[in-house]
């Protein structure tokens, strides 16, 4: 593992049971940049997330954060990742200055003015037991009890389910302060593909188990193309177009998005024998959703069988 | 100026935010030598990642848009020009291209269009004046 | 450390409430009632009722403290911390003592200080009985730990995974069934330190080890040096394999005997008319109008020096058996109440309803009604009787009422009270006015009662080391005929019991005797009277050798056999039965065990050769022994194959499987079930290249050494150039 890199899978593969949940992921997270990690429930998001930080012990493969394998992490390597938990999980007996006090025993280098403000970010009363506050408001102290703790590598695990707008604001705006050195690392999982937008750079989608894409978003938008094919019969049933993600009826027309097009593909697309072909723009979300819908037309789906 | 970002729209971010402020140059909102704000700041302000702050100034940059004055900051730059002139002329072709082709989509007719342009570049220059 | 304590604390406190009402309930429920009285202990029945409770609540307190931080969002929450999975195991477990400690001392030491402040004024209850209970709650926090390392676990609960709780729950009911008696309390409470330390520190491991579900190759703990889970788990494997046969044995012996068929069995007796010795079949059998049980003769033969007998021979009509009575040692504490564990007695010869107990300190404690409440009324000494609340005078040395109703019991036959004993003499407590009063003073290790000619009173014989001391009981006239006929069946207590008192019985001294060599050393002693006014001794009531002692001192040693066939129970039947079988099924370490302990016996206590009746025991029985071996050898080939299909199924190499094969010898059907239990399922896919099924947790195929193949989705991989698959997998080989 070179030192660029804060994460690094090789060939993770997780089961449950029979089950592969994940399979031979190889994935690397460069120092500094915020990676999107994409995928549906049950993609094995949240399975990944648990074998990195060394709560789960992979089937097989390895993996390594900040240079040591998760399996035999000590305290001091944890403390310097910051984590979140799926649902932002608090004690819920404690108030807010209680999670403070139980950080601040629990981590080595604990920042009390950094969660000061990010808790006041969020609008957050210290003296609240966390039973009463609301899911935004749990967020904000679950993300700043995780940076108080002044972590090099962040894992947030869906931390927006849920969250109102302000929260969901007010979660970007602590992401980006975060990683503003360009030192610190953020792997953030999420269903919202609009905030990954803003405050991602690097994108990886899961799907059923393996890593489709793994790159910058640039890097991603510009590797797909779409095209709207007029036309009766579905496109699939006609011949194979190389690199086809995913394609959807649009009334009487059909979507196609495709990876990494080139003249197969695109000789392939005209000799489906369409009546009009027309490019159209590839938006991040419709990039994302193509291969997320993917899954579902190819598999069964399957919910929260990750929890 | 204030820059607004739209995500989920055709264009990537970053290309928004150099959009904007060429499109701000051009109506003079921004001028030769004014400085904008540091990618840090920007990335705050509009929540998003510094990187793609970062990588739109590095594209005004190295279009010589903007200067980087080495620890002052970024500045708009004074209008270099970068490209050759066959270079400058083809760029113009490929834009006034997309005018004609939408236009003539919308159904406007030759001397619409041309008057629309004619408006347009006057009052430019009166915004400039 | 300390915030992990903090946050335990501060989450399961709340159980606190519900514990302490529970212990406090017990407590309550034990309290002797002052009104009504009932035969309510506290020690005994504290014990009783934290037998269950104890275990439970600490069992209990386990699961709550660890269900909630072992699901994957609150684990990740605790683990995520600078802490350890053992930081957080201890923190649990300090805690959970703390909690489980304050709701069983709390109580006990309220029910200690109420039982102090009552004193012994109505209930013969002293602060210290609770102390066996605290013992035995000490032992029975193992539960905690145990239910810690089972929740972690992810075994089947159909499967395994209630296995850990097996040991603790054989070492608490251990601790259970010996905490008994102060000394054993102190005992039990040494004992529960290692036990705990052990259960704790494999629970410890299996938390740390098991809670990141690690894949079945990573779970081979032995290899990494932690062999406490995988000895635990084979342990509590053993362990119900023993506990399960012992039910098994237990329910068929019953099935096959039935409580209304007793065996007939031989015994030596006396033919009450001549007085000769003579050996007969009895068989007990249950009077349900009388609500006794009888002793009925089958058969008998009178003994010949050297001769032969055959018991089943039929006794002509008209004989009567006086069989041999034993000799009650006085050391053994025959405690028949002592207010501690056993419940009050009532004294029968009393005119007003008198209860006793024994206070350890030596003192008789009379218990009676009293202005409407049960009181203390007397302290009986041996030498003087005092009033409630003083305990002072020369002490008994072991409860004197008891061993004298054991001792006299031919009196109690003879609806006549018995004198108290104890090892420095023969006394007689009287009522009214309440007396007590030296009868025999001199040393007793043992004594018993020889019965006479009908009318006479029976000889009272006293051992004293190596020495027998005759006496006869005279009354006021100097006569020994003032014995009541014993009237009907013999063998039956009679309810009304007539005092002494009006005796005014003395003692004297007939004869002293040695006691031949033979029987010097033994200290189970049986007696009855012969012919000619002297007795017949023997180490016990079955054996064929018999001493005769003459009245003049002189020892005879009476020999003979019994005639083959004819002894009861039968030994010649020897014939294939369940039992064998089962005894097959018993694992070798317990015949190791076994072993073990017939080897200390015989080295600690030389008169016993376990060794040398075993041997002629098999010599005697050879279908039996056959059986049992034939059986011993069948269920361990099975096992041995079940240990195979296990180690299969489990993905063992080839050493462990042999292993595991070699120690069935030991460990017998504990063996496969040990493998099911330490190593984790391994589960298995077609490989893509020999097509047979390979285990998903090797990154190369078992069977033809394929890695896996990367899967592949049809182009549509987008990664960074320098991180494509092709180039990590290069990476990887390289």
């Amino acid at each position: 593992m070179n030192d660029s890199e804060v994460i690094r899978t090789r060939r993770l593969t997780r089961y449950f049971g029979r089950r592969a949940v994940v399979r031979e992921l190889n994935f690397a997270v460069p120092r500094g940049s915020v990676v999107g990690l994409l995928g549906l429930n049950g993609a094995g998001k949240t399975t990944t997330i648990r074998m990195l930080m060394g709560f789960l012990e992979p089937t097989r493969g390895s993996c390594e954060v900040l240079g040591r394998n998760s399996r035999n992490f000590q305290p001091e390597d944890r403390s310097r990742i910051g984590h979140t938990v799926e649902g932002h999980f608090l004690y819920p007996w404690m108030r807010v200055r209680e999670c403070e006090h139980f950080g601040r025993q629990t981590h080595p280098r604990w920042d009390g003015t950094m969660f000061e403000r990010s808790v006041r970010r969020f609008g957050i009363d210290t003296d609240a037991k966390v039973s009463w506050l609301s899911r935004g408001q749990r967020a904000g102290v679950s993300i700043a009890s995780t940076l108080a703790a002044t972590p090099e590598l962040l894992i947030l695990d869906d931390p927006a389910l849920g969250l109102d707008p302000v929260s969901r604001r007010a979660l970007n705006e602590t992401i980006i302060e975060f990683c503003e050195s360009g030192e610190r690392t953020v792997l953030l999982s999420s269903h919202l593909l609009d905030d990954v937008e803003r405050v991602a750079d690097r994108v990886a989608v899961m799907v059923d188990g393996r890593l489709l894409v793994d790159t910058t978003l640039d890097d991603f938008r510009g590797r797909l193309t779409a095209w709207v094919l007029e036309m009766a019969e579905d496109p699939t049933l006609v011949h194979d177009v190389p690199g086809l993600v995913h394609c959807r009826p649009l009334g009487s027309r059909w979507h196609l998005t495709i990876a990494n097009p080139d003249h197969e593909s695109a000789s392939a697309i005209e000799r489906l024998g369409a009546a009009a072909i027309e490019p159209v723009d590839v938006t991040f979300e419709d990039a994302v959703l193509a291969y997320l819908s993917r899954s579902r037309v190819d598999h069964s789906f399957y919910s929260g069988a990750e929890s | 100026m204030r820059i607004r970002v739209i995500p989920g729209s055709g264009a990537a971010i970053y290309r928004q935010i150099a959009d904007q402020i060429r499109r701000g140059i051009a109506s003079g909102k921004l001028s030769i030598g004014d400085p904008l704000p540091s990618v840090r700041q920007l990335a705050k302000e509009l929540v998003i990642n510094p990187n793609t702050v970062a990588k739109a100034y590095g594209e005004l940059t190295r279009d010589g848009v903007l200067e980087t004055r080495a620890g002052r900051g970024v500045f708009v730059a004074a209008r270099r020009n970068v490209f050759s002139h066959a270079e400058r002329l083809r760029r113009l072709d490929e834009a006034i291209d997309a005018v004609i082709s939408e236009s003539i989509t919308l159904g406007f007719d030759r001397d619409q269009t041309l008057t629309r342009l004619r408006n347009k570049l006057d009052a430019l220059q009166g915004a400039k004046e | 450390m300390r915030a992990l304590i903090w946050k335990e604390l501060r989450e399961n406190v709340r159980w606190l409430p519900i514990g302490l009402l529970v212990v406090t309930a017990v407590g309550y429920l034990v309290l002797p009632s002052i009104f009504t009285f009932s035969q309510s202990m506290v020690a005994r029945d504290l014990l009783a009722q934290l037998a269950i409770i104890a275990p439970l609540l600490a069992f209990a307190l386990g699961v709550v403290q660890s269900f909630r931080d072992l699901k994957p969002a609150s684990g990740a929450y605790l683990n995520h911390r600078g802490v350890t999975r053992s930081d957080v195991f201890l923190a649990k477990t300090i805690v959970g003592f703390l909690l489980y400690a304050i709701a069983i001392v709390v109580p006990l030491t309220a029910l200690a200080a109420w039982i102090a402040a009552q004193g012994m004024q109505w209930y013969p209850m002293r602060p210290a009985q609770v102390l066996p209970s605290l013992a035995y709650a000490l032992a029975a926090f193992g539960m905690h730990p145990a239910a810690m390392l089972m929740m972690a676990r992810d075994a089947s609960w159909w499967g395994t995974r209630l296995l850990p709780l097996v040991p603790i729950a054989i070492a608490v009911f251990v601790i259970w069934t010996l905490s008994k008696g102060l000394m054993w309390a102190a005992i039990c409470a040494i004992l529960a330190v290692p036990v705990l330390t052990w259960v704790v520190a494999t629970a410890r491991q299996g938390w740390c080890d098991l809670v990141s579900d690690p894949s079945a190759t990573k779970y081979h703990l032995t290899a990494r040096g932690r062999c406490l889970l995988p000895l635990y788990l084979t342990a509590g494997a053993v362990g119900a394999l023993f506990v399960s046969l012992m039910f098994g044995i237990a329910i068929l012996e019953y099935w096959r005997r039935g409580i209304d068929l007793p065996e007939p069995f031989n015994a030596i007796a006396v033919e009450r008319e001549s007085k000769s010795l003579w050996m007969v079949t009895n068989q007990y059998k249950y009077d349900r109008v009388m609500g006794i049980t009888r002793t009925n003769v089958l058969g008998g033969d009178p003994v010949v020096q050297g001769g032969q007998v055959n018991p089943l021979k039929p006794v002509p009509d008209g004989l009567g058996f006086d069989f041999f009575s034993h000799l009650t040692p006085t050391d053994r504490g025959v405690v028949q109440s002592d207010g501690f564990f056993t419940p009050l007695s009532m004294i029968a010869a009393f005119s007003d309803e008198t209860w006793y107990s024994f206070d350890q300190r030596g003192y008789v404690l009379l218990y009676g009604a009293a202005a409407g409440r049960f009181s203390w009324k007397n302290t009986v000494a041996a030498d003087h009787i005092h009033s409630a609340g003083i305990l002072s005078g020369v002490p008994f040395t072991a409860d004197p009422i008891g061993l004298g109703a054991l001792a006299f019991s031919t009196f109690r036959e003879a609806g006549l009270a018995t004198p108290l004993v104890d090892s420095k003499g023969v006394y007689l407590l009287e009522d009214q006015p309440l007396s007590i009063r030296t009868l025999i003073a001199q040393p007793v290790d043992a004594i018993g009662l020889v019965t006479k000619e009908a009318g006479a009173a029976p000889s009272v014989l006293i051992r004293a080391q190596s020495q027998l001391f005759e006496y006869e009981m005279v009354d006021g006239t100097g006569s020994t005929h003032w014995f009541p006929e014993v009237d009907g069946e013999r063998g039956v207590t009679r309810i009304t019991v007539r005092p002494l008192r009006d005796l005014s019985l003395s003692a004297k001294l007939v004869q002293t005797y040695d006691l031949p060599p033979e029987l010097a050393h033994r200290s189970e002693l049986s007696i009855a009277s012969a012919a000619d006014g002297g007795w017949f001794l023997t180490s016990s009531a079955s054996k064929t050798t018999v001493f005769k002692v003459a009245p003049q001192g002189d020892t005879l040693r009476l020999a003979f056999t019994i005639e083959p066939g004819t002894s009861s129970p039968p030994s010649a039947e020897d014939r294939i039965h369940v039992l064998n079988v089962l005894f097959g099924l018993c694992p070798g370490v317990m015949y190791l065990i076994g072993t073990a302990i017939a080897g200390w016996v015989s080295f600690s206590q030389p008169f016993e050769r376990p060794f040398a009746d075993l041997m002629s025991w098999v010599a005697d029985h050879p279908v039996q022994t056959t059986a049992g071996v034939v059986a011993f050898v069948l269920v361990s080939l099975t096992c041995v194959m079940l240990t195979i299909r296990a180690s299969r199924q489990r993905g063992l190499s080839r050493r462990p499987m042999l292993l595991w094969c070699w120690s069935v010898g030991l460990l017998g059907l504990a063996a496969p079930l040990s493998v099911l239990a330490i190593y984790r399922n391994v589960h298995r896919e077609a490989c893509s290249r020999c097509e047979r099924p390979r285990r998903v947790d090797l990154e190369l195929c078992e069977n033809c050494g394929a890695g896996w193949d990367l899967p592949t989705i049809g182009a549509i991989e987008i990664t960074d150039e320098h991180r494509s698959p092709q180039a990590i997998a290069s990476e990887v080989l390289a």
